[in-house]
């Protein structure tokens, strides 16, 4: 506890370094601009920070929904050789292509869509969600003990036993941790597809125009700062889910 | 005769084995294999329970083939399913062999066999939660709860220490007498196996063969500080020795 006050300390004091160099706005006058925006609507877009942040969430929400319920399903399957062998090297492939890139096409493919830009902003999180968890899930998959399945095959367990009383519940910790990454990367893309695309609301959105109609620098990190905030918070409360399970492997982010 | 092990040779690559072992167990009997580490005891093991293909040679119960529905195992890690309680470890066997039992069935099969090992009341902890003699202790109840023909143990006991493992050795006797199964342990300790076994199967390095089958006819409980049982201890050594020393 103590650490972190020494660290918030730090920060604070380094803020007002920046300050006085003419960099930053002051500290309290970021605070105090934070606190009024989520409270009252910014005049401009005729939003509060929270109604921002509530849109940015909830399109996360839909893209993230859409990746999992890929990535979790095939994760576990990879756990076939099979299926990993045919898999693995497409993944490999598509899995370095920033979510960003996907943007261009993602418009093309949804131009005949009622509110194309929703649609191509949920994809695009869809994307930046299904290559982190996935391959944390399916790496978690393919570390199931070999001891466990010889153990299971002793007692007689057919590949659907394997599947569902093995390797399932052995990878359930990787698949919070999928989620969790997915969700860090989801969060990241949101922000970076609503500041391409004019979709009238979301914290990405809301920084940028408050950049476009005079570089209000208080409002613009006070919108930083509620994107880091939420960030931290999917991260820890997941993060917390997954401490809970005591045979998981350390995971590394 | 219930369990024959006929002429088993087993070679992985190059590396030969098993050169033709054969030996016998009766029904209800403690037999113990006892050799040198990496003599291929567990790959014998490994071959009765059917998770490795012998080269040669069968395994026969009743005259008929043994196969791994009729075994099960007790590994010498203690392989609890860590997201699984003590209780629902002895189910798994049971929702993996005996299918047709429905779940209140199968719980109370496997809180007689917990009662039986001394576990009443641990039903609803973690692996993680156990010490290492109750942990080997829910794996032995997991391998009694299917009723198996056979059973087959690789030492059990070789991560415990001293007083447990002694400890532990009274409490598997304790079991055995009240479900006398036929049993087939592992040991690389030779006072462990005189302690237990009706039948000391002593192998050779490898490849391994049998050097002697030799009846411990010893009332048990047994004192390990008796002439008689020092006395076995002392041909089973110099058996072993013997080989390693000619190579």
């Amino acid at each position: 506890m103590k650490q972190k006050i020494y660290s918030a300390l730090l920060f604070v004091f380094l803020w007002y370094l920046l300050y006085f160099l003419n960099v930053l706005p002051a500290f309290h006058v970021v605070v105090v601009t934070f606190l009024m925006l989520v409270v009252k609507a910014e005049p401009v877009l005729g939003k509060t920070l929270l109604q921002h942040a509530a849109s940015s969430l909830l399109r996360v929400l839909a893209g993230a929904i859409v990746a999992f319920s890929i990535s979790i399903p095939l994760g576990i399957l990879m756990w076939f050789s099979r299926i990993y062998n045919l898999l693995h090297p497409a993944i490999e492939v598509l899995r370095p292509i920033p979510p960003l890139a996907w943007i261009p096409l993602s418009y093309i493919l949804f131009a005949s869509f009622p509110n194309p830009t929703v649609f191509a902003q949920i994809f695009i999180v869809a994307v930046g969600a299904f290559f982190p968890s996935f391959v944390t899930i399916s790496d978690y998959v393919r570390g199931v003990p070999q001891e466990f399945i010889e153990l299971a095959k002793v007692f007689g367990a057919k590949s659907f036993d394997l599947l569902t009383k093995i390797v399932l519940p052995y990878s359930l910790p990787g698949i919070i941790t999928g989620v969790r990454v997915g969700l860090g990367v989801g969060w990241m893309s949101i922000i970076a597809a609503e500041m391409i695309a004019t979709s009238g609301s979301g914290l990405g959105y809301f920084i940028l125009v408050m950049y476009e109609v005079g570089g209000r620098m208080p409002e613009i990190i006070a919108g930083m700062a509620m994107i880091g905030l939420i960030g931290y918070s999917m991260n820890t409360l997941l993060f917390k889910l997954e401490e809970r399970f005591p045979w998981r492997l350390k995971s590394g982010t | 005769m219930a369990l024959e092990i006929r002429n088993v040779k087993k070679s992985f690559g190059n590396l030969k084995v098993l050169d033709g072992v054969s030996f016998e167990v009766e029904k209800g009997e403690f037999a113990c294999i006892v050799g040198e580490s990496g003599c291929g005891k567990t790959t014998l093991l490994k071959i009765v329970a059917g998770l490795v293909k012998a080269d040669e040679g069968e395994v026969l119960y009743d005259g008929k083939e043994l196969k791994t529905e009729d075994i099960a195992f007790v590994f010498q890690d203690d392989r609890l399913l860590p997201w699984r309680t003590a209780l629902e470890n002895v189910m798994f066997s049971l929702e993996m062999r005996m299918r047709e039992l429905d779940k209140k069935r199968r719980e109370e099969i496997a809180r007689s066999f917990l009662e039986l090992a001394g576990l009443k009341g641990f039903e609803d902890y973690y692996p993680h939660q156990l010490s290492g003699g109750m942990r080997q202790r829910v794996g032995i109840c997991r391998a009694l709860a299917v009723n198996p023909k056979v059973l087959l143990m690789d030492e059990p006991f070789a991560s415990l220490d001293a007083q447990t493992r002694n400890r532990m050795q009274l409490e598997l006797l304790k079991i055995w007498e009240k479900r006398r199964k036929t049993i087939l342990f592992v040991t690389h300790s030779v006072d462990e196996a005189v302690f237990l076994a009706d039948k000391v199967v002593i192998l050779s390095p490898r490849p391994a063969k049998v050097l002697k089958v030799l009846e411990i006819n010893l009332e048990r409980p047994r004192d390990r500080t008796s002439p008689e049982f020092v006395g076995y201890r002392r041909e089973i050594m110099n058996l072993l020795q013997g080989t390693s020393l000619s190579i």
